[in-house]
């Protein structure tokens, strides 16, 4: 096995294990948008929480070839920070396209 | 068995809260690129792990939950002995952190790990 190979093998790993992780954050930030839209307004440690956790989502899809997901994770980020009120609509537009790029029928790059 | 990198003398801390990243980027700078590799999870690690190991640089994420990149960049040029190891940043915001002088370069994330030993090298000036 060329050091390629070894390399390769490990990332792929570790890219299936970053892949669930991204799954609960993702989860996460759906439950924070839930809270989001049954109340009205999005509280200061929730949005902190909120903008901490699609900005790892974001780096960790991008570092980990699903440049899609990471893209809408950088708009989400933008979103949430700019919202005030209610949670824009976009909101969850994109929330969607997070998950459907991280379901497992998607191939890891 | 893989074929060793060719060896290079130099130790890295590398610094990120996220237990994936640290762990490809690790895997990637030692196999690839042949570095000796120290990790830490957040500011406070890193801050220690840096007095500890005098790393021959440190490679640290702006974005950590408590004490972020910056603040953590702010309390290793204020120890004597930390003040000199040269930091790349590692920064969604490239534009923002380009102009702080503190700092021998950024790399924006997210990065590429298997690019990311080059960017490194040729960030601090280190023959490949």
């Amino acid at each position: 096995m060329t050091t390629s190979d070894a390399v390769e093998s490990i990332y792929r790993e570790i890219a299936q294990r970053a892949r669930a992780r991204n799954r609960q954050r993702a989860a996460e930030v759906r439950g924070l948008l839930l809270e989001w839209q049954r109340t009205g307004s999005l509280g200061a440690e929730q949005r902190e929480q909120a903008l901490a956790t699609t900005h790892s989502l974001r780096g960790s899809a991008g570092t980990f070839g699903q440049v899609e997901v990471s893209l809408a994770a950088g708009e989400l980020e933008a979103a949430i920070h700019a919202g005030s009120g209610g949670p824009p609509a976009v909101v969850e537009a994109l929330l969607d396209r997070i998950e459907n790029g991280l379901c497992d029928e998607t191939p890891v790059a | 068995m893989p074929t060793p990198p060719p060896p290079v003398d130099k130790l890295l801390l590398l610094v990120d809260d996220d237990d994936d990243i640290r762990e490809v980027a690790t895997t990637a700078l030692e196999l690839v690129d042949g570095f000796r590799i120290l990790t830490a999870a957040n500011g406070h690690g890193a801050v220690q792990s840096a007095r500890d190991s005098r790393p021959d640089a440190i490679v640290l994420d702006v974005m950590m939950p408590g004490m972020d990149g910056l603040q953590t960049l702010a309390r290793l040029r204020a120890d004597e002995q930390t003040a000199d190891i040269p930091v790349i940043l590692l920064t969604a915001r490239v534009d923002r952190e380009e102009t702080d002088h503190r700092v021998a370069g950024t790399i924006a994330k997210p990065f590429d790990p298997m690019r990311l030993g080059r960017d490194i090298r040729q960030i601090l000036g280190w023959r490949g």
